[in-house]
């Protein structure tokens, strides 16, 4: 496990060394002082699927609707990506997993002055790291997430560009009503992730989003949560690093695990040493 | 080829016949010597002696010792000890013998003497000493029983001094034992002669005198207050004399003749009777080691009146008659309710006297009679005069009772026809008759009294467990106080109401009539409750268990954390939401002594169910569970319908 630590330590270190060099050259026009540009909402409806195939294997299988604010619709917004990310993940014990997979998204464009393309899709690979740790009642997380992005803007003939996504996400669980994460429980969920990015195309803004969020969840049964909050973000235009985009998202997850196996392979699932 | 073997067959049973005629002699001749542990009836030592086998039998033959003593078993607690000795000849005792045995325990002192250690005993030895010819006592037999003390006798508790010939005693014997001495004087021939005197140890004159006329018995002398009186017995003249046994029960008899003519128990009589046991003791020792008669063998001539078939026939009636009338009395006198009614009740307390009469009246003196038929003396008395013989004065139909002061008489009904007039034999059988008569007219009016005596015993035993039954679900409350669910603490209580609910029915029914059979019932019932208060009380343990059953362990891939969860919870829905409900409901609402039973096996069966059905395909079952809420169809689903009413 350490040294599964350590490789992505040194792989995190060499991006950042990465991301200052490309900065040190840049010579876009920069604002005076960074510019913040006024924050959007959105709302997210996103859906968790995790499907046990064999005792360490599973698919996960996420959709997402997102929607952001427009002019017309000031408040929830229309939707402006479907997300589907899926992958086939490994149990390597109670605590760690991993995973590997493809994403495609369906980016609609919400300008609603536009007169480009309404819809592109978008590419990726993804591969992540999770390690889980008990603290007291709690339950903390480290989230390493890998993903190799090919995207396309609005316009006709556009060409993709390829950039490479750095992401770390540090999630606690801890349990409101009664003492351990178990059905029935109210949950509250803060977390905080860092995206970094790098490619050709990055030129001074590698901070593409930082993700501040708290859901309150609801452990349903032990296949099934709901969870709800609010998440603030702000990253750096890809155009130039000195305007940083700022979102408030409401976020409403429903995450569900079933297991479709024969009873007689589902009895020994929790026992991954064996 | 057939002549060979013809040859050979008799050649060959020729070698066997020889052989087995050699062995034969050769056994018979051959002396085998036997030393090791034997046993004799209670007598069990070493035994040391030779014998030859006989066909299959060992004929003792020769010396003969075995004993027993054990000084460790003497000091610890004491010792019973014997010493047998003498000789055999083809198994039968010939010789001087000499039979010892005691009972000792060790005494005051002791002293070493020559490298011995030397203790005194204190206890009990009977020594019997004496010459046997072929199996017989001849010459002087003497018995004696000393009580010990520090190794000296102390006191001679019997002396048997008899002298044989060939068997049969001769001359004068002397018996003694702690407080008399029997002098008598027999012939040759065995019978007994001239005059048997008992003197006491402490006074000159006789105590009783036995005269016999060539070995009848004619006349009883016995001393009361100091004054002789004689009373004749036997008669010599009125009929045919035969010899017999002065054996125990021709004694018995002659003694109940004695006690009858002279008012008081035979001495004499007393002293035969323990020299026959003595006698008889030393004859048991010789007969399990080979063929032996040992005994006193005085004989005395006594009248027989020859019995018929129809006399044979009517004692035995007598007999049967008497043990039924025997039995029916004692169920009259030992009925404990009879005893306490008849304190209250001046009819039972008469018919209680009265079967007090008949006692004393009838079923005595029949015993007697009864004793000689089953002894085989009848033939020796004058069944003439049986009625003279053992009855005091001849006894009336009519019973007549005092009591406090006013008479009343009691006769047996339909009892015309019995002849009481009469002294023989058929006399004595109406009297058996009538008794049993008078008993059964007085056991059939009493059986009202008889019965409810047998039933308020048999109700107090109810109600004695009617109250440990309702305490126990009492008990179930209590014991589980503050530990349970509301819904189960009010069904035991709801049990516990209806318990003291019947309990109080059962009270209020007045005695007799269907009260015993209500509280056998209720009984019945109670004892279910009992059951149906215990299972309550464990059934949340015990549904645990189907709930742990029904848990699988499911690892969240979200939370990262293995949780609960409870798997075909239609099944543990329809018991928790449907059957429990139901169970709780109908006890406390809808209780009934007919439902327990049922009830209690379906509340139990459910969880039995859930057991079986967490490891069947249920898949069907519980699409039929889906929103069922009728009890009984969820029975029915559960396969308890067979249970449903």
């Amino acid at each position: 496990m350490n040294s599964i630590f350590k490789t992505f330590g040194c792989l995190l270190l060499l991006v950042f060394t990465n991301i200052l060099t490309t900065y040190a050259q840049d010579k876009t026009e920069l604002p005076e002082e960074a510019v913040y540009k006024d924050p959007k909402t959105k709302v997210w409806l996103n859906t968790y699927g995790n499907i046990r195939i064999s005792k360490r294997l599973f698919w996960d299988a996420q959709t997402h609707f997102r929607f952001e604010e427009t002019k017309n619709t000031p408040f929830l917004g229309q939707v402006g990506q479907i997300y589907n990310r899926h992958a086939i993940g490994y149990i390597y014990s109670k605590k760690v997993s991993f995973r590997a997979g493809g994403v495609v998204r369906i980016n609609f464009n919400t300008d609603e002055s536009s007169t480009d393309r309404n819809v592109v899709p978008e590419w990726r690979i993804w591969h992540q790291y999770q390690f889980a740790q008990p603290v007291y009642t709690a339950m903390i997380y480290h989230r390493i997430r890998i993903e190799h992005r090919w995207t396309q803007g609005f316009a006709e003939n556009s060409e993709y560009i390829f950039r490479n996504r750095w992401r770390y996400m540090f999630r606690a669980k801890i349990p409101l009503t009664g003492h351990k994460l178990e059905p029935k429980t109210f949950y509250v969920s803060p977390e905080a992730e860092l995206i970094m990015q790098s490619g050709k195309a990055v030129v001074a803004s590698p901070m593409e989003d930082l993700r501040l969020t708290t859901t309150i969840g609801y452990i349903l049964t032990p296949r099934l949560t709901f969870a709800a909050g609010a998440m603030y973000s702000q990253g750096q235009d890809l155009a130039n690093g000195g305007f940083y985009k700022q979102n408030w998202t409401l976020r409403f997850h429903m995450y569900y695990s079933p297991d479709f196996r024969k009873v007689k392979n589902k009895l020994p699932a929790i026992h991954f040493d064996d | 080829m057939p002549q060979p073997k013809r040859t050979l067959k008799i050649t060959l049973s020729a070698l066997l016949l020889w052989s087995v005629v050699g062995l034969l002699t050769l056994s018979a001749q051959e002396k085998q010597h036997f030393s090791g542990p034997y046993q004799i009836g209670k007598y069990k030592g070493e035994a040391d002696f030779t014998f030859t086998i006989q066909e299959n039998d060992s004929i003792l033959e020769g010396s003969f010792l075995m004993q027993k003593s054990s000084a460790k078993a003497l000091l610890a607690d004491g010792d019973d000890s014997f010493s047998f000795v003498g000789n055999f000849t083809k198994g039968k005792p010939t010789g001087f013998w000499k039979l010892q045995s005691g009972s000792y325990q060790s005494g005051n002192g002791g002293q070493v003497v020559d490298y011995q250690y030397q203790l005194n005993l204190n206890g009990v030895q009977n020594l019997a000493s004496g010459t046997m010819i072929a199996g017989k006592p001849d010459g002087e037999w003497i018995i004696t029983v000393d009580s010990i003390e520090n190794s000296k006798v102390k006191t001679n508790l019997f002396k048997s001094q008899i002298e044989f010939s060939e068997g049969k005693p001769v001359s004068n014997f002397k018996l003694e034992n702690e407080n008399y001495t029997l002098i008598g004087r027999v012939l040759r021939n065995g019978l007994a002669h001239d005059e048997w005197t008992l003197f006491a140890n402490d006074a000159i004159d006789p105590q009783e005198t036995w005269t016999f006329e060539n070995g009848t018995l004619v006349k009883v002398s016995v001393l009361n207050n100091s004054e002789t009186v004689s009373t004749p017995l036997f008669s010599t003249s009125e009929n045919e004399l035969v010899e017999s046994k002065l054996n125990k029960p021709f004694l018995a008899f002659v003694s109940g003749l004695i006690a009858k003519k002279q008012g008081s128990s035979s001495a004499i009589t007393s002293v035969l009777i323990k020299n026959s046991t003595y006698y008889k003791e030393v004859e048991n020792i010789f007969t399990a080691l080979g063929t032996a008669e040992f005994q006193p063998n005085f004989k005395i001539k006594v009248p027989y009146y020859p019995i018929d078939t129809v006399e044979t026939r009517l004692a035995a009636s007598i007999t049967k008659t008497y043990q039924k009338a025997d039995s029916l009395t004692s169920s009259i006198v030992t009925n404990s309710h009879l005893n306490i009614v008849k304190r209250s009740n001046s009819r039972v307390q008469f018919l209680y006297a009265v079967v007090e009469q008949l006692k004393s009246t009838f079923l005595q003196p029949l015993a007697q009679v009864v004793q000689l038929e089953q002894n085989e003396l009848l033939p020796y008395v004058n069944r003439k005069n049986l009625v003279a013989t053992y009855w005091v004065n001849p006894p009336t139909k009519t019973i007549t009772t005092t009591i406090s002061g006013s008479t009343e008489t009691f006769s047996a009904p339909n009892t015309d026809m019995l002849d009481f007039t009469g002294g023989d034999l058929q006399t004595v059988a109406n009297y058996s008759e009538y008794t049993l008569k008078a008993l059964q007219a007085i056991y059939d009016e009493l059986a009202q009294d008889i019965k409810q005596g047998e039933q308020l015993a048999s109700l107090a035993a109810l109600e004695e467990k009617l109250l440990s039954r309702t305490n126990v679900i009492e008990q179930v409350l209590k014991a589980t106080e503050g530990e349970l669910p509301e819904t189960h603490t009010k069904a035991i209580q709801a049990l516990k109401d209806f318990a003291e609910k019947e309990l109080s029915i059962y009270a209020a029914m007045p005695e007799g009539g269907n009260k015993l059979r209500f509280g056998q019932q209720l009984e019945q019932c109670l004892a279910q409750l009992d059951q149906l208060a215990e299972y309550i009380a464990d059934e949340p343990a015990s549904y645990a268990e189907v709930q742990q059953l029904y848990t699988d362990q499911v690892w969240n891939p979200f939370m990262y954390i293995i949780m609960d969860e409870t798997v075909k919870k239609r099944l543990t829905g329809a018991y928790e939401s449907v059957l429990r409900p139901y169970f709780f409901e109908t006890i406390t609402t809808n209780l009934d002594c007919s439902k327990t039973e049922n009830l209690l096996s379906q509340f139990k069966g459910s969880i039995v169910a859930l057991k079986r059905l967490r490891k069947e395909d249920t898949r069907k079952l519980e699409r039929k569970l889906k929103r069922e809420k009728d009890p009984k169809v969820v029975l029915q689903l559960f396969n308890l319908e067979n249970n449903a009413e």
